[in-house]
């Protein structure tokens, strides 16, 4: 009996590590912490290699959305600026574009609207117009077919080997260099899905190898040249002018790198100072991690790259990831760099960051402005670098002289705007800190907007400075929104673990977490005296002006964990008594069960005592009550009222009827919380303390021997978490027989109460007979 | 006088060896044919089926061939059909007899390629459709079928024309090279009467089908699945096929849904609940009785249906033709077609197994 009593603990008992179990746990995206938007900047040939957690999923999804369909991507504009050109620029880029890209025109149609096809016809440019009429009717064969017969991973089909035979002939034969070359590229992207590489090989060679002038075509060609290159240097570098010069190609061509071979081995085929930029740039691109001296390669050889200014902008947003992640929630940096060991321990790491950022400054720093595409970015880096390296207050000289240059309709006014708000907010000093007006009404607006993050900055910033009562309501307003889109999740400073997992994204169960009493009570006298004197007041006290009858539950709950039964009352009093009907109380799950009764085993389970109904008000009323008549020397059932107190105190543990009494969680793989109470949550500390008190008081030896027995239940749940971390891999019949044995309290039975030895360790009925005896 | 007769006798008596010497074949090899391409596995009802006739050989459609315009020649409707994993799945059940069966079956990969395949391929594109197909049978076996053991027979089913005769025959003696097994192949009644218009397909033996002899749509009051009289038609006076031969017979049936004369669809014949709905007007032919939704199609009262099926006394009487008019070699394979338990159910066991036996009476 008494073992399988222990067994039956040991299963609903493990202490565990935080659960990680096997449902959602942030991470990526959804933890990246990040201010400045890189959409703000354009550079959308660059689209896919925003900073993002999601290495595998490129930016470009979420970009596409919000893609301006009416502009046209770089390589086609090249293309199309060529074709304009052969037509002595008589025609428009519109009508080049209809024409070469939609399906709308027949090319042998001389009478067909669009004006490019009516020049061509005009000017009798019969070869073009034959090249473009080709060029459509192969687009279907421009990707790979899996093979039908399951012998090679794609299909050679003959269709297209036959338009292949076509399109050689016309480059052996053509006059016309321009649309040779174009055929050459057709014939190659062809032979590259048929699986023919030795004839792009030759072609490539061929028409392309030697050009010293080079179009968007050739760099088109050496894509798939690329592509069929055995993995080396060479094929780093032609990757790396690939990825310069055809921006529409730069997502695949970026997975063609090598980063095994070093920067300097690809260097050697660089002709000129421009392709040792291009060099560097992909190995930039190409970097997770600390990317500098490919920057400043970048710089020293092209200054005017426009690589050289997305690529500070991207260090910039890894530093605000790995900075500020693990500054305001306390997750790691989204994207683990390769040397993951260096990144040990959040404090030290961010210490490293912010030199690092200190670094990129100075070079910033060093750069002259005239010389680099753009001078804007150039000076918002140099301001997010000082306010990352806490130079505050020139970072916010740096912010407002921006946002005196910038046009009131400039999209970069917001992300300027942002970063002035947390830097006002950071700068100040701990003890004094507060919402500034001026940020007032950009709270609201990007609250509005779901930017959660913006939010949590300034509600950190204050938390961290000492300002609870505005960080709590700013907290009130995280991940409210529809939409799951930029929610936060953050843990907790002290690691403190309350819920089902480790970390935050509400405010009420982060303050259950983190918050002390005085804090609550300074926060709810804050709430109780507002007033909508303006708009920001009303809408920072929303939340919590309806929410007050939880904030003192909270408050109750809090001073209960410190045993302050009288403030645990008052608090619980000011609850308005349907909250505990409410969705958000266990009550009705777990009780209507009485926490002033107990017996050896039962735990969670309803008993015959559950006919009355508490709340906590009067629980903790009527534990005072107990409790205050164990300590009068004139009640003659004194053991009786701590018997009860002790049940009570045991029922407000992690095994008993009433832990909603001190959590708001409860598991059977039981975690630590860390919280001040933890102890006597998982060790029973105080209903051992009165057990033990009404048996030093109890003249009835039955009763006596129950409250020592109930002792033991107590020292049980001790041995079990100490003797836990010490055995872990002992077995359970062994680890519950050292349970037993070394349970003192089980020992003093059989030598003070031998006759009732038997009955109380191995009789599961026996509580009910005992506890006859003793008649209130 | 005498030395004047000499020819003319030889002649008589090889003329009446041609087309008197009939042999009745003596062993009969059992199979069927297995042509569903999204069935993953033998069910219960097909097992049973297998074991009652002590099953020999297994015909399973691998895939079917066609000309596609970005592909050239490709496969499709390949099978999803796994027989067994390992002989041990059906050593380890209890039912002896059908593991027994099992373990001495042959399955024989069939490919069905359409006539247009061969019509303006080159010589290197059936070499190449060749290699393809054993290429695509050997992994397919190994597979689905079974990983460590081996076939010994490829059946191409193609309804060649005279056009196509060459690329055809062309194409099977490099399946042979390639693949250095016994080929079959099946040979339609038309193709099987006029040898010298079709020519004598390169293959090791062919199986005669006895069935589909009609377009479906051409004579209503004919069953184009088989017709005894149309069969007789082929069959009589017919030479002596210089190939070994093998037979194939319908045990299936077929149902056109006409409404307003027109073809309307194509019902599974089988369905329980047409019982009820309908109403037989003249050989063949039903009316529909009462509107009843089947198979997304919507019978209406009034329409027709022309409902073919094989009964038992036909296929003895096509076996009696047989028999009577053409020479087969002493051990035949006679396969049915086709393994589809929604067909057989109407025949038992006993009547299918009586159309294995007949053909040694």
């Amino acid at each position: 009996m008494k073992r399988s009593a222990v067994f039956i603990l040991i299963l609903l008992i493990s202490i565990l590590k935080p659960a990680k179990g096997c449902s959602y746990y942030p991470y990526g995206e959804d933890v990246r912490f990040h201010l400045l938007n890189p959409e703000s900047f354009g550079y959308k040939d660059f689209a896919p290699f925003y900073y993002t957690a999601n290495m595998f999923s490129p930016a470009q999804e979420l970009i596409n959305a919000r893609y301006n369909r009416d502009s046209l991507e770089s390589s086609k504009r090249m293309n199309i600026e060529l074709w304009r050109k052969r037509c002595k620029c008589a025609v428009s880029e519109k009508d080049v574009y209809d024409a070469v890209y939609l399906d709308s025109f027949l090319m042998n149609d001389p009478d067909c609207k669009n004006k490019f096809i009516q020049y061509l016809h005009k000017n009798n440019d019969v070869e073009a117009i034959k090249y473009l009429d080709f060029a459509k009717n192969i687009s279907m064969f421009n990707s790979f077919f899996e093979d039908p017969w399951e012998r090679y991973q794609t299909a050679t089909l003959p269709q297209r080997t036959a338009f292949i035979a076509t399109g050689l002939k016309k480059v052996n034969d053509l006059k016309d260099e321009d649309i040779k070359l174009r055929y050459a590229f057709l014939i190659i992207r062809l032979c590259y899905y048929n699986s023919d590489f030795e004839t792009i090989k030759k072609l490539y060679n061929e028409n392309f190898g030697n050009r010293e002038e080079k179009n968007i075509i050739d760099y088109w060609s050496m894509y798939f040249f690329a592509l069929t290159e055995p993995k080396g240097a060479l094929r780093n570098y032609h990757a790396a002018m690939v990825f310069t010069y055809a921006p529409d190609k730069r997502f695949m061509v970026e997975q063609v790198y090598c980063k095994k071979i070093s920067v300097s081995e690809t260097l050697r085929h660089a002709k000129n100072k421009k392709e040792i930029a291009a060099v560097w740039l992909l190995a930039g691109i190409d970097n997770p991690a600390r990317a500098l001296e490919c920057i400043k390669n970048i710089y020293i050889n092209d200054p005017h790259s426009d690589g050289l200014s997305f690529l500070l902008l991207r260090e910039v947003n890894k530093l605000e990831d790995w900075i500020y992640t693990p500054y305001y929630t306390y997750f790691e940096p989204s994207v683990s760099p390769e040397n993951y060991n260096v990144y040990s321990k959040n404090h030290q790491r961010i210490l490293r960051d912010k030199a690092y950022a200190q670094e990129v400054l100075s070079f910033v720093n060093s750069i002259n402005c005239k010389l680099i595409e753009s001078p804007k970015v150039l000076e918002i880096t140099n301001a997010y670098l000082l306010l990352m390296t806490e130079k505050h207050s020139a970072s916010l000289a740096k912010l407002n002289a921006i946002n005196n240059e910038l046009n009131e309709g400039n999209t970069l006014n917001e992300d300027i705007n942002i970063l002035k708000a947390v830097c006002l907010t950071a700068q100040q000093t701990n003890g004094s800190a507060i919402i500034f007006d001026e940020i007032k009404p950009l709270l609201m607006q990007q609250c509005r907007l779901n930017n959660y993050r913006f939010i949590f900055a300034i509600a950190r910033e204050l938390e961290f400075k000492g300002n609870t009562t505005d960080a709590a309501l700013l907290f009130s307003k995280i991940n409210v929104g529809q939409y799951e889109e930029n929610s936060l999740s953050w843990k907790s400073r002290h690691h403190h673990i309350t819920s089902w997992d480790d970390y935050y994204t509400n405010y009420f169960y982060y303050m259950d977490a983190e918050y002390t009493t005085n804090e609550m009570v300074q926060l709810i006298t804050d709430v109780e005296k507002s007033k909508d004197k303006d708009v920001f007041s009303s809408w920072k006290y929303s939340m919590l002006k309806n929410d007050l009858p939880r904030m003192y539950d909270l408050l109750g709950t809090k001073y209960l964990r410190e045993n302050d039964l009288i403030n645990a009352l008052s608090s619980y009093e000011k609850v308005n008594d349907t909250l505990w009907k409410s969705k958000y109380f266990s009550y009705k799950t777990y009780l209507n069960a009485n926490p002033f009764y107990t017996d050896f085993y039962n735990e969670h389970n309803k008993t015959a005592a559950d006919t009355i109904n508490y709340n906590k008000a009067s629980i903790t009323r009527a534990l005072i009550k107990y409790i205050n008549r164990g300590d009068d020397i004139n009640e003659k059932d004194r053991d009786y009222y701590f018997f009860l107190a002790a049940n009570c105190y045991l029922n407000m543990t992690q095994y008993g009827n009433s832990w909603m009494m001190k959590r708001y969680y409860w598991s059977s793989s039981a975690v630590k919380s860390n919280l001040p109470d933890d102890k006597d949550y998982m060790n029973c500390d105080r209903a051992k303390l009165y057990y033990l008190k009404a048996k030093s008081l109890s003249k009835n030896k039955k009763f006596a021997a129950i409250c020592l027995r109930l002792s033991g239940r107590c020292e049980k749940y001790r041995l079990v978490n100490e003797l836990r971390d010490k055995f872990p891999n002992l077995e359970w019949e062994k680890f519950s027989e050292k349970v037993f044995k070394a349970n003192k309290y089980y020992s003093q039975i059989k030598t003070q109460y031998p006759d009732y030895y038997e009955d109380l360790i191995s009789n599961c009925f026996s509580f009910e007979d005992y506890m006859k005896t003793r008649v209130q | 006088m005498k030395t004047r007769l000499l020819p003319f006798t030889a002649f008589f008596l090889f003329s009446f060896l041609l087309f008197s010497c009939k042999r009745n074949t003596t062993i009969v090899d059992r199979g069927f044919y297995f042509w569903k391409n999204n069935k993953y596995s033998l069910d219960s009802a097909d097992l049973n089926r297998i074991k009652s006739v002590s099953l020999h050989k297994l015909y399973v459609k691998f895939f079917e061939v066609e000309t596609d315009p970005v592909f050239g020649t490709r496969p499709y409707a390949k099978t999803e059909l796994h027989i067994w994993n390992s002989y041990n799945d059906y050593n380890n059940k209890t039912d002896s007899v059908l593991c027994y069966t099992m373990s001495q079956l042959n399955i024989i990969p069939t490919i069905f390629i359409k006539n247009t395949v061969f019509k303006h391929t080159s010589k290197a594109g059936l070499d190449s459709l060749a290699d393809n197909i054993v290429f695509l049978i050997n992994k397919y076996f190994k597979k689905n079928i079974m990983k460590d053991s081996d076939y010994k027979e490829i059946q191409i089913d193609c309804d060649w024309t005279a056009t196509t005769k060459d690329n055809y025959f062309y194409f099977l003696k490099q399946l042979k090279s390639f693949s250095s097994k016994t080929i079959s192949c099946t040979l339609r009644l038309y193709p099987y009467k006029y040898p010298d218009l079709m020519g004598v397909p390169p293959v090791d033996k062919a199986t005669l089908m006895c069935y589909n002899l009609i377009n479906p749509f051409e004579n209503e009051n004919k069953n184009s699945i088989l017709d005894t009289k149309e069969l007789s038609s082929y069959l009589k006076n017919t030479k002596r096929y210089p190939k070994h031969l093998d037979v194939a017979l319908p045990v299936f049936s077929v149902m056109q849904v006409y409404q307003n004369n027109q073809l309307a669809g194509m019902l599974n014949p089988n369905k329980e609940e047409l019982v009820n709905v309908l109403q037989k007007i003249k050989p063949l032919w039903y009316e529909v009785i009462k509107d009843t939704e089947l198979e997304n199609i919507y019978l209406r009262k009034g329409d027709k249906v022309k409902l073919e099926e094989v009964s038992k006394p036909t296929i003895t009487e096509t076996i009696d033709l047989l028999q009577k008019y053409v020479s087969f070699d002493d051990t035949t394979t006679v396969t049915l077609f086709h393994l589809d338990e929604d067909n057989l159910k109407k025949y038992k066991n006993e009547t299918i197994g009586s159309f294995y036996t007949d053909f040694t009476h």
